[in-house]
């Protein structure tokens, strides 16, 4: 079958590119075999959170910038400064009409994101269910902060969390709480009421009768203070409004943290971006995985996948979105790394005892996380030393980036699948003109 | 018990107790008591190693949808492990009930006869009463009706005479088509003709399975699976291209579950059965696209979970847009609900309807002319549960074609 545009992955990025040639009018099709990352993501996009030597950025423009000089092989480089801002206020408006808004902070700095364990991370967008608190200085709004459990909720420790924000030094003139509400049995009719994962008690919350108790128990217990943390799992859906009817009805103000997966605003991330691509006319091959493609005049030709031996898919431009180790596009065997559908150039050829750091959690970031396939300045693949003139790789299967030491995942995710597509369509109508013309 | 169910298969131990299965679980979502695919398949499965007094009743819940399986990002099988273990170690038993509701052709053969009174005895309200309290069949859902005549034999006695087309192959109708509602049968013929390609039967056949897998009876569905699986070999070692079947859930079931759940080895053939939608766009993109006028309807397409499962949701879709004048109207891919013989059943009927609840309001807010889907179950449920009329792809096909029954 033809397409436009064939994106192999369904993740962050093999959405957005998928959405973006989408609403340009391309044929395009999504091959995601299960759901990706975004499950396991915070839900908040990070961009740029740290420099080279580890520093945190509160400007992560400024921040690429510098990044691009030193590492111009970062992702970030084949897609440029101009092309991320731009990328970045499309997923913006996007989010709006997902009706799942993310915002930056109006000085477009980073912001910071509390996690479950009590931590600060920078981040840059985040929906409105989470703090914004800014990045660096005191918190001069907050003099007291309760952060409150569902007795039953198996994955988040109140007290765990209250302990370490106490440690931190924006919290040192904050006074911390930490609570665990008990909803009357008969509203909580799990099987098992001891260890209700997020989505297992999200399903018992998700009404609005609930949602009235639980604020009365919430005014309660909290009494007064200046922001209110709860883990994520009022709904899986609908997220904010839920979050928005608590702190009405509760009058105080609420902020969730992501949990332990499954991770709720990853989720809604996900199954808005998927159900957006849907409604535009997509076409989403799930519950199947690409095997193999012939590669044939320095071109993808077709592209054959596991379970339709019957089929093969052909698309004029292709992109490869299959994610690094995690999602299995890259692969170690004992001895290489390796692409594993096209067997692409990969930029490491250094010994396995170079992959990793001796010790898995010493702070320091290991070099796998950098490995990711070769591209050219325009993201196609290379393939013995040869560019692959229709093949496109976007997200984290592309190399040269730390996403977790950098906090880059979200934007290198966005910014690549937004700049793929845009040359997709670019060529894709250059190619119709042509046609026309002759 | 013949089928090999012994338990030397680990490949549950790739989850990585990510939950999102769980996450993607109609049945969860709606019913409590279900602890949800990974706790049903991977986690309960290392504890059912250890011994059957691990089996948690509570896996009767499932009703194979294979969602969870879309979901998986590390490829367990997680609906095949469940329904395994139901079969190895449920203690109950199939009632009376299932077997009447999963021995599909064999109530064709008893019901098609006397269609007529059949189909008017199930539509008395006392008599869904006594079906209601002595069978456990509830009394809400419409049963499906059958049919006077047989596909078989309105193919043997008015169809067209097929061999004047060069080009052969052998359709595998199943049971609703034979015995409940022949029309996509006809439909089929119907197309294939109009694209010079002539239709044949196997000599015989029966159930694909899949109705016996979800109510236990695995022996049965095992034998099936041997049978069907020796005549597609006959027919395809004729003068028969390919098998062709319309019904996404007996494709499914032969393409996947005979080798992996059945163990009936047929990865030889795979490749030459075909679910409809591929073999035409196949043949559309070959250039055998025969004229379709404009049918000027506006249709609500509704992905039934065995065709998402085997990705070809996308094939139907294909098909469907290039029929001039369908306005097409992708509902959410959620679950109708009905799951085969699921929704039928007494216990199961509420979470049933919660369950396709969301598909209901959506097709409401859309008011299309026709619902269309490929699964004959999601057919029944939205009959049933809606005011609209739901037709298989095959027939606005036919319909552009100008060959529709």
């Amino acid at each position: 079958m033809k397409f436009d545009s064939l994106i192999i992955g369904g993740g962050l990025a093999g959405l957005v590119c998928g959405i973006r040639c989408a609403q340009a009018g391309l044929k395009t099709g999504i091959v995601s075999r299960g759901e990706s990352g975004l499950a396991f993501s915070s839900g908040t996009i990070d961009l740029l959170g740290m420099d080279q030597q580890q520093k945190l950025l509160s400007d992560p423009f400024a921040g690429i910038e510098k990044l691009l000089f030193e590492l111009p092989e970062h992702p970030y480089g084949k897609v440029g400064l101009t092309a991320i801002r731009d990328a970045l206020s499309w997923f913006q408006t996007l989010s709006c009409e997902m009706k799942i808004p993310y915002t930056h902070r109006k000085d477009e700095k980073n912001q910071n994101r509390i996690t479950a364990l009590g931590a600060l991370r920078p981040t840059y967008l985040s929906p409105a269910t989470m703090t914004h608190l800014p990045i660096a200085g005191s918190l001069p709004d907050l003099r007291r902060v309760a952060v409150v459990n569902i007795e039953g909720f198996r994955d988040f420790q109140p007290e765990l969390a209250c302990h370490n924000l106490k440690c931190l030094p924006e919290f040192t003139d904050i006074e911390v709480i930490s609570i665990s509400l008990k909803l009357p049995d008969e509203f909580i009719s799990n099987r098992d009421t001891n260890a209700m994962r997020s989505v297992e008690l999200s399903r018992q919350l998700d009404n609005d009768t609930t949602i009235s108790l639980l604020a009365e128990k919430l005014k309660i217990a909290v009494g007064k203070a200046d922001l209110v943390l709860m883990p994520s799992v009022l709904s899986q859906t609908y997220g904010a409004e839920r979050l928005a009817q608590l702190s009405k009805l509760s009058g105080l103000r609420i902020s969730e943290l992501a949990t332990l997966p499954p991770s709720l605003p990853g989720l809604r991330l996900s199954e808005r971006l998927q159900q957006h691509f849907h409604r535009l006319g997509g076409l989403m091959i799930s519950g199947d995985k690409v095997q193999s493609g012939t590669i044939e005049q320095g071109k993808i030709q077709s592209i054959l996948t596991h379970g339709n031996g019957q089929m093969a898919l052909n698309a004029e431009q292709v992109v490869l979105a299959s994610g690094s180790f995690m999602s299995g596009g890259l692969v170690a065997d004992r001895h290489c790394i390796r692409e594993h559908i096209f067997n692409l150039d990969v930029n490491t050829q250094s010994p396995r005892t170079e992959w990793a750091n001796q010790k898995f959690l010493n702070g320091k970031a290991h070099a796998f996380a950098s490995f990711g396939v070769v591209t050219d300045p325009h993201m196609r693949a290379v393939k013995d030393g040869k560019t692959i003139g229709n093949l496109y790789c976007i997200g984290s299967v592309l190399g040269h980036a730390q996403p977790v030491e950098e906090g880059s995942a979200g934007g290198i995710a966005i910014s690549t699948g937004w700049a793929a597509a845009e040359n997709i369509i670019r060529k894709i109508s250059t190619n119709k003109e042509n046609r026309h013309v002759r | 018990m013949s089928v090999n169910l012994a338990l030397l298969d680990t490949t549950f131990d790739m989850c990585i107790k990510c939950t999102v299965c769980t996450t993607k679980c109609p049945v969860a979502e709606i019913q409590p008591d279900y602890p949800g695919p990974k706790q049903s398949g991977p986690d309960g499965e290392r504890w059912r190693m250890k011994g059957e007094d691990f089996y948690d009743e509570a896996l009767k819940y499932c009703t194979n949808c294979k969602r969870c399986e879309v979901a998986c990002p590390s490829g367990v099988e997680i609906g095949s492990i469940i329904q395994k273990a139901k079969a190895r170690s449920g203690r109950h038993k199939p009632k009376i009930r299932d077997y009447i509701l999963s021995h599909t052709d064999l109530m064709g053969k008893v019901a098609t006869p006397v269609a007529p009174i059949v189909n008017m005895v199930t539509k008395i309200k006392p008599v869904r009463v006594l079906m209601d309290k002595i069978l456990d069949i509830d009394g809400r859902p419409s049963l499906p009706t059958y049919s006077w005549q047989t596909f078989r034999q309105w193919f043997k006695k008015e169809a067209p005479d097929q061999s004047v087309f060069k080009r052969q192959i052998t359709f595998y109708h199943g049971c609703y088509i034979n015995s409940n509602d022949t029309t996509v049968g006809k439909d089929l013929v119907s197309v294939l003709n109009a694209m010079n390609i002539g239709v044949q039967l196997l000599k015989k056949e029966k159930c694909c399975g899949v109705p016996l897998i979800a109510n236990g009876f695995m022996d049965k569905a095992q034998s099936n699976a041997k049978l069907n699986t020796e005549q597609f070999r006959e027919a395809l070692e004729g003068d028969s291209e390919c098998v062709i079947s319309t019904s996404s859930s007996c494709s499914m079931t032969i393409r996947d579950e005979y080798h992996s759940l059945l163990e009936v080895d047929n990865r030889e053939l795979v490749n030459r059965i075909f679910f409809f939608n591929t073999f035409l766009v196949k043949e559309f993109e070959k250039g055998n696209l025969p004229d379709m006028k404009p049918v000027n309807i506006k249709i609500a397409y509704h992905s039934p979970c065995h065709l998402i499962r085997v990705g070809g949701v996308v094939f139907t879709l294909e098909i469907l847009r290039r029929i001039p004048g369908v306005e097409l109207h992708m509902l959410d891919q959620r679950c109708c609900g009905q799951a085969g013989t699921y929704g039928f059943k007494k216990e199961n009927y509420d979470t049933s309807q919660a369950i396709g609840a969301p598909i209901f309001d959506q097709i409401d807010s859309i008011n299309p002319d026709y619902v269309v889907t490929d699964c004959e179950a999601c057919k029944m449920q939205v009959e049933s549960s809606t005011n609209y009329k739901v037709l298989h792809p095959l027939s606005v096909l036919a319909r552009a074609l100008g060959v529709s029954k």
